[in-house]
């Protein structure tokens, strides 16, 4: 994968992607937003929010990551995981995203593993 | 003019400091570590509390990277079981382990396991009181009390249990030599 010549949107679906595949319990992933001014900066992280009923009920807790070009990662990366009943509370409004984030459009799983963009692999390593 | 509060970068910068220091010292004792002569006069309660205080820190050097205000972070404990599993799984990805794989996809499931038993170790955590086993105060068990010198700590078996204990084990000390290489970055 040519890192540098993805964009955002590309780079944000392979890792949603990958993250899929690594948990195949996870149940949704959406991408998360800021100010449209924010989003336009190459330096704002693509910030994704992770649907999964194995983490532990604990709110919003956002983690950070440096860019990983190596990994086909050329952005820096939030991710964010919450249990579906944290879901639930999210969409009732009981729960909110920091910094004025809003949930924007959910990535779906690909039907089939090599449909994700990019995919790089070391076997069983 | 009043002075300026310090940055989150100087948090995180101070935070995986510490980590890395905490994370040296639980290594130390060790099987390859420089002191692993002496692992046997250290109790497992105090190696383990050195390791978990080695992750909280690297998991809040994390959140300040993110950008979570200092007075959330300073105030819980509770840092662990959400941000490890989320740390490794990136380490694991940028390793590029086959995502496919049923043997990683466990390894995932195992380390999300550790994590919480890692997070357990603090005596502020203690699942409303259903878990009070911590590494550092003794605690109430039915009639009697427990003292974590002599208590037989779980996780101790799951770091060392093959075949993901020493794999899991391999990833903590990558995400820390990250730090490391990180803190020296210009």
């Amino acid at each position: 994968m040519v890192a540098s010549r993805l964009s955002k949107d590309d780079v944000a679906r392979y890792l949603a992607q990958q993250h899929f595949r690594y948990e195949p319990e996870l149940t949704r992933i959406f991408r998360v937003g800021g100010s449209a001014e924010a989003e336009a900066r190459p330096d704002e992280p693509i910030k994704l929010l992770e649907v999964n009923p194995i983490t532990i009920e604990s709110g919003v807790v956002p983690v950070g990551f440096d860019p990983s070009p190596a990994s086909g990662v050329p952005y820096s990366t939030v991710l964010i995981e919450i249990t579906p009943k944290e879901f639930q509370q999210f969409e009732q409004g009981l729960l909110k995203l920091p910094r004025g984030w809003q949930v924007m459009e959910e990535i779906p799983r690909a039907e089939s593993p090599g449909s994700a963009v990019g995919s790089r692999t070391n076997g069983d390593r | 003019m009043a002075d300026a509060p310090p940055l989150d970068a100087d948090w995180d910068r101070a935070f995986a400091r510490q980590a890395v220091a905490d994370y040296r010292f639980w290594s130390l004792f060790e099987s390859d570590g420089e002191l692993e002569q002496a692992r046997s006069k250290i109790a497992l309660c105090q190696r383990l509390m050195l390791l978990q205080m080695a992750c909280e820190k690297l998991c809040k050097a994390y959140a300040y990277r993110e950008g979570t205000t200092s007075k959330d972070l300073q105030a819980s404990h509770a840092y662990i079981a959400k941000r490890l599993p989320l740390i490794l799984r990136q380490i694991m990805q940028d390793f590029g382990h086959n995502p496919d794989s049923a043997k990683f996809r466990d390894l995932i499931k195992r380390q999300r396991l550790i994590a919480r038993e890692l997070e357990l170790l603090q005596p502020a955590v203690d699942e409303n009181g259903r878990r009070p086993d911590n590494c550092e105060y003794p605690w109430q068990d039915g009639t009697v009390v427990r003292s974590p010198l002599d208590y037989p700590f779980a996780i101790a078996d799951l770091l060392q249990a093959r075949p993901f204990g020493p794999t899991i084990l391999k990833w903590l000390k990558t995400a820390f030599e990250r730090e490391a290489t990180r803190l020296h970055a210009p």
